[in-house]
């Protein structure tokens, strides 16, 4: 709280002279502030045991190092919601493994002052060495308002600096003022907080800096006509959402084409040059296919993290969440998570990463325990492939195509379990009572900076590398090992009965042979009522690494002439053995069952992976684990019955 | 149960005629803030203070500015800002209607 609390006695890292948190309200510019003091030394994580998180970096003045945190944003000191708490523990210091600050850069948007001098007047009671940042006074000044940062600096009694982040200007006032934050001023008197008394210390304090507020934007009020309009506002919003998918959809999709090329051809390269085929086999296709794994989702990432500090910066996403909060609302969330739950449709791995907007921790697990549920695109290639086994293409409805429909009927399905889970999470977590009141803020529309934009996408970038890289590579190479194992000389081959020379049957063989078909033999009493034999359970459990796996897998295990199109070979496939012995493996109730599966369970470790880096706790990745694993074999269960029974019932007459 | 949190300078006036809740203001009407109101739990407490966070105290203008195509939830333009509530929020907060429009929100 004072001066003795510099250097190593109160601060866990020891290479540090202070710590500085940055508080302030959401839209004040506090992140952009925290960008240009740290650069690209910003780290990102999780506070220990909540889902909020983190942002730390270093700056070094003087020959002082300086840990910079940038809290969550917040209005107000009193908390609402686990985000808040996190704020407010940090000030005080309360958080298990994290010291006290020593000083706090409090960021003030000079445009809404009135408004923010309640969070002021907390702020200075905690009695920490405190400078105050004005950030948007270029804003203010053209919109009409006046102020002067002096006669604030006087009325406040701590140390006022100007700072317009997007054009660098104050921030090497700010970063000169911090070495000596130990002589910073303080404030003689308390400021009264609450009540009657606040209200007239807030007239005193804008009255004597000179405050005139500035009028509301007229670009932004023109734009808003028509961007909230019931029918014009609604349209570009469905066009915004239209485009938004497209490109996380469509435009990503020749970038991981060319990953996976560029990889498979490295693959290649180690297969003709490493000459121990199975040492080939584990750098080529699981190391090298691991990275594959992982780089994979980077355009998607990249692409969406572009279009989402956009949308943001722009000031958009508030009004989208504006116009969808209705919607939202019925399940329990809030407007802004609609655009992660739509990001899902391409892939979950974005769509958990795009619940950082959210600014309540509840609603962040609650979408991010929905997000698998919406139909993404690695699903696609499996549907394909069963519903080719289903149903044949010449089967119609009316004039349409029964596949299509089959393939919609997969989409709204998977739509309305994430709407329905995400409301039951928000249901189980509401329980404590706490509900989180929505407001929200409406910033005037801004032009966001590249160099805002470039940031956001690295930091996510970065992250998801760091954080998601090893556990989507171990779990590659994990599973390859099982499905390659134990390893097969030629004559062994030879003995039984392989020609070492079909590579169609070597790999049939192997696959027969490995740990994965151990294991799926193993697990058969669990999805036999299901319909699927141990063939399909290799398959199953391959497509935990990715979804689409399963295909070339279950081709593999057919030793299909072209595995990636195993169709004909899966129809022809029977049960070797066992009371169904003869009878066909894809049947109607078995692939009718295989879809519903494949639409709730969680067959993807890099989800996995991202909501363990998220969420900062492996809790949420089990949970979501476990309820999607018992969803899925209940939904399969009931398919299998229920194509069974209409079969019979279409049989008999 | 309702507790008042009343401005304490201001003579009680018992309610004025004009008074109404927030949500039931019209967009184009212009309200001054009477007082904040929620039952007597922990979590009620917090949101009045954070209502009050947010601008909302007693004797500032508020003016809703627009209202979502679903109804549901309402711009106002409060202390300078434009704040996003929906409607369970905004009915905590009763205010007088006032009949000026002004241009920008009255600094006192």
């Amino acid at each position: 709280m004072t001066d003795s609390c510099h250097g190593g006695v109160t601060t866990p890292v020891g290479s540090v002279d202070a710590r500085i948190l940055l508080v302030g309200s959401p839209n004040a510019g506090k992140t952009s502030i925290f960008n240009r003091l740290t650069g690209l030394n910003a780290k990102t994580g999780n506070y220990p045991g909540v889902t909020v998180g983190r942002s730390t970096g270093t700056l070094t003045v003087d020959s002082q190092r300086f840990a910079v945190e940038d809290l969550p944003g917040t209005y107000g000191l009193t908390p609402i919601s686990p985000d808040e708490r996190v704020v407010v523990d940090a000030l005080s210091g309360n958080l298990p493994g994290i010291g006290r600050p020593d000083a706090l850069v409090l960021v003030v948007d000079a445009t809404t002052l009135r408004r923010s001098l309640h969070l002021v007047a907390q702020v200075l009671a905690l009695h920490l060495p405190t400078v105050l940042v004005l950030t948007l006074t270029d804003e203010l000044a053209g919109r009409g308002g006046a102020l002067d940062p002096v006669a604030l600096e006087r009325a406040l009694g701590v140390p006022v600096i100007r700072v317009v982040a997007h054009r660098g200007l104050g921030i090497a006032d700010l970063r000169d003022a911090l070495p000596s934050w130990s002589r910073w001023p303080r404030p003689v008197l308390d400021a009264p907080c609450g009540g009657a008394e606040q209200s007239a210390w807030v007239d005193s304090v804008l009255h004597s800096a000179g405050h005139r507020p500035a009028s509301p934007d007229r670009r932004t009020a023109r734009i808003d006509a028509v961007l909230l309009h019931p029918l014009w506002g609604s349209l570009v919003f469905a066009t915004v959402m239209v485009a938004f998918f497209q490109v996380i959809f469509a435009f990503a999709a020749p970038l991981q084409d060319l990953v996976e090329v560029l990889f498979s051809g490295l693959a290649d390269l180690v297969h003709r040059f490493v000459p121990l085929p199975w040492l080939a086999g584990l750098l080529g296709d699981a190391v090298l296919g691991g990275v594959g794994g992982v780089v994979v989702f980077l355009p998607q990432i990249l692409l969406m993290f572009l279009l989402v500090s956009l949308l943001e910066g722009i000031g958009y996403m508030s009004r989208a969440a504006f116009l969808m909060d209705r919607v939202m609302g019925a399940v329990g969330l809030e407007g802004r998570a609609f655009v992660a739950l739509l990001s899902s449709f391409a892939c979950a791995v974005p769509g958990i990463m795009a619940t950082r907007t959210l600014p309540s921790a509840k609603d962040r697990i609650a979408t991010m325990m929905a997000a698998p549920l919406m139909t993404c695109s690695a699903r696609l290639p499996v549907y394909i492939l069963l519903i080719g086994l289903l149903v044949s293409p010449s089967a119609r409805f009316g004039p349409l195509q029964v596949q299509g429909l089959v393939m919609f009927a997969l989409y709204v399905l998977g739509a309305v379990s994430a709407m329905v889970a995400a409301w039951v999470v928000k249901a189980v977590q509401d329980r404590d009572g706490l509900l989180m009141p929505f407001y929200m803020e409406m910033p005037p529309y801004r032009i966001p900076t590249l160099r805002s934009i470039a940031l956001s996408m690295w930091g996510s970038a970065a992250a998801f590398l760091r954080k998601c890289g090893t556990i989507i590579l171990v779990t590659t190479i994990l599973l390859w090992l099982l499905l390659n194992l134990p390893l097969h000389s030629d004559a062994q081959l030879r003995a039984a009965g392989i020609d070492p020379a079909d590579d169609g049957a070597v790999s049939a063989y192997v696959l027969d042979t490995s740990a994965a078909a151990a294991i799926g033999r193993a697990v058969e009493p669990v999805f036999d009522p299901l319909g699927f034999d141990w063939r399909v359970n290799v398959g199953v459990l391959a497509s935990l690494s990715a979804r689409e796996t399963f295909v070339a897998t279950l081709g593999q295990i057919a030793s299909a002439a072209d595995p990636d199109n195993p169709a004909e070979a899966l129809a022809a496939m029977t049960y070797t053995d066992g009371s169904h012995a003869g009878e066909p493996v894809f049947s109607a109730p078995t692939v009718a069952a295989l879809l519903v599966f494949f639409v709730y369970a969680l067959q993807c470790m890099s989800t996995v992976g991202v909501m363990r880096r998220e969420t900062g706790t492996w809790k949420w990745p089990l949970i979501a684990f476990g309820y999607m694993f018992v969803l899925a074999w209940l939904g399969a269960w009931l398919a299998h019955g229920a194509v069974l029974l209409a079969v019979a019932a279409g049989a008999a007459p | 149960m309702t507790r008042m949190h009343r401005a304490q300078e201001k003579p009680e006036r018992p309610h004025p005629t004009d008074a109404t809740t927030l949500d039931r203001l019209g967009v184009g009407q212009t309200g001054r803030v009477l007082a904040i109101s929620s039952d007597h739990s922990e979590p009620g407490r917090r949101l009045v203070e954070r209502l009050g966070a947010l601008g909302l105290v007693p004797g500032t203008a508020i003016r809703p500015l627009r209202r979502a195509p679903l109804g549901d939830p309402v711009v106002y333009r409060v202390c300078d800002f434009d704040l996003c509530l929906r409607a369970a929020q905004a009915a905590l907060v009763t205010v007088s209607i006032t009949a000026a429009i002004p241009t920008r929100p009255v600094d006192r």
